[in-house]
């Protein structure tokens, strides 16, 4: 199927592109992540949000995930075999991205206060993650 | 003897066709030496986040020949660049890049090649496979005063498609065009094909 987020449409086509990397990469990641208690997207996440603030969550997430994650785990997925996946994601994001920028940009959604501190929920669970992980490494003598 | 300095390879463009990805360029010339070449690539992602990251092309690392299928790196609707370097021995040249950079929703379509069929009174199309992106939009009337015209979206090449169950003795006529969804284009509709359905008696 499609998303309809607002007026803005990502083609099932690009979601199709976007699953078969995730299922390429999936298991080799999933393999290598121990700290399988913390949740950084819940359901709740979304729950009875209005599209506006679906379409800026969305926005914010995609925004956070290809300024943080994609950009420093770069060489870790050449090291790991699984470059294409991962760049195929990155910039198939970054085309979703640009649709719900465009819709930002015609004033479609703004970041109201709710999706603000939902946004900001999310941001404080990376955190503590990243702190732990590098706890993590930093035991191991990393 | 004295080093060869090799010059970048020049005049590097892509050819693309119903999404197949042609990058090719000029030679590099030297007398009584093969010559490899190196491609590397970038999506808007790495351009616009990682501007230093370049990524080896699938395909060609080390080739010798001018071109290079890189149909298999494009994998998102966005500008790509992509370089180009020539290779002898220990030596390589500066690397050559894109004048233009490069989006896939460029790509050519042509009109799709199409076969109808007629099994019985049962009219059947096929198409031939173009690949994963390709759906086929099918255009079929009955040729007749007033007829009405109806569609049908067929998801893939290489298999036959039931159109539609002909009336005994009516002429049929088919039109197709493909559609490629993740671009948001589709080709120009190829040579309409008509077909009579056999009369009652032809069976009996």
């Amino acid at each position: 199927q499609e998303v309809h987020i607002g007026h803005c449409r990502v083609q099932r086509a690009i979601l199709q592109e976007l699953w078969r990397a995730f299922q390429a990469m999936k298991s080799t990641v999933q393999a290598l992540d121990h700290n399988t208690e913390t949740r950084l997207l819940r359901q709740e996440f979304f729950q009875n949000a209005t599209w506006a603030e679906i379409c800026c969550l969305n926005y914010s997430l995609l925004d956070f995930y290809l300024s943080n994650i994609f950009n420093n785990y770069h060489t870790k997925a050449a090291e790991l075999g699984i470059l294409r996946p991962f760049i195929t994601l990155a910039n198939n994001f970054f085309v979703v991205l640009k649709k719900l920028q465009h819709c930002k940009e015609r004033g479609m959604f703004s970041l109201s206060e709710n999706s603000e501190r939902k946004f900001q929920l999310f941001q404080k669970e990376f955190t503590k993650v990243c702190l732990k992980s590098w706890g993590v490494w930093e035991l191991k003598g990393g | 003897d004295e080093a060869v300095i090799l010059p970048a390879p020049p005049d590097l463009s892509v050819h693309s066709t119903n999404m197949k990805h042609i990058l090719t360029w000029s030679p590099v010339i030297v007398p009584g030496e093969t010559v490899n070449y190196s491609v590397e690539y970038q999506g808007e992602y790495e351009r616009y986040y990682t501007s230093s990251h370049w990524i080896p092309s699938s395909w060609c690392s080390s080739i010798s020949t001018p071109e290079c299928n890189v149909t298999d790196d494009i994998t998102a609707t966005v500008a790509y660049n992509f370089r180009v370097k020539a290779i002898l021995g220990t030596q390589s040249s500066a690397w050559s890049t894109l004048k233009e950079l490069f989006n896939r929703n460029s790509t050519v379509l042509t009109s799709p090649r199409m076969k109808i069929i007629k099994d019985g009174y049962h009219l059947i199309v096929e198409f031939e496979d173009m690949g994963p992106y390709f759906e086929f939009n099918v255009t079929y009337w009955k040729k007749s005063p007033n007829s009405q015209e109806l569609y049908k979206i067929v998801r893939e090449g290489g298999s036959l498609e039931h159109l539609v169950t002909m009336e005994a003795g009516a002429e049929y006529c088919v039109k197709a065009q493909t559609v490629v969804e993740i671009i948001e284009r589709s080709s120009a509709f190829n040579q309409v094909e008509c077909i009579r359905a056999q009369d009652e008696s032809h069976l009996l």
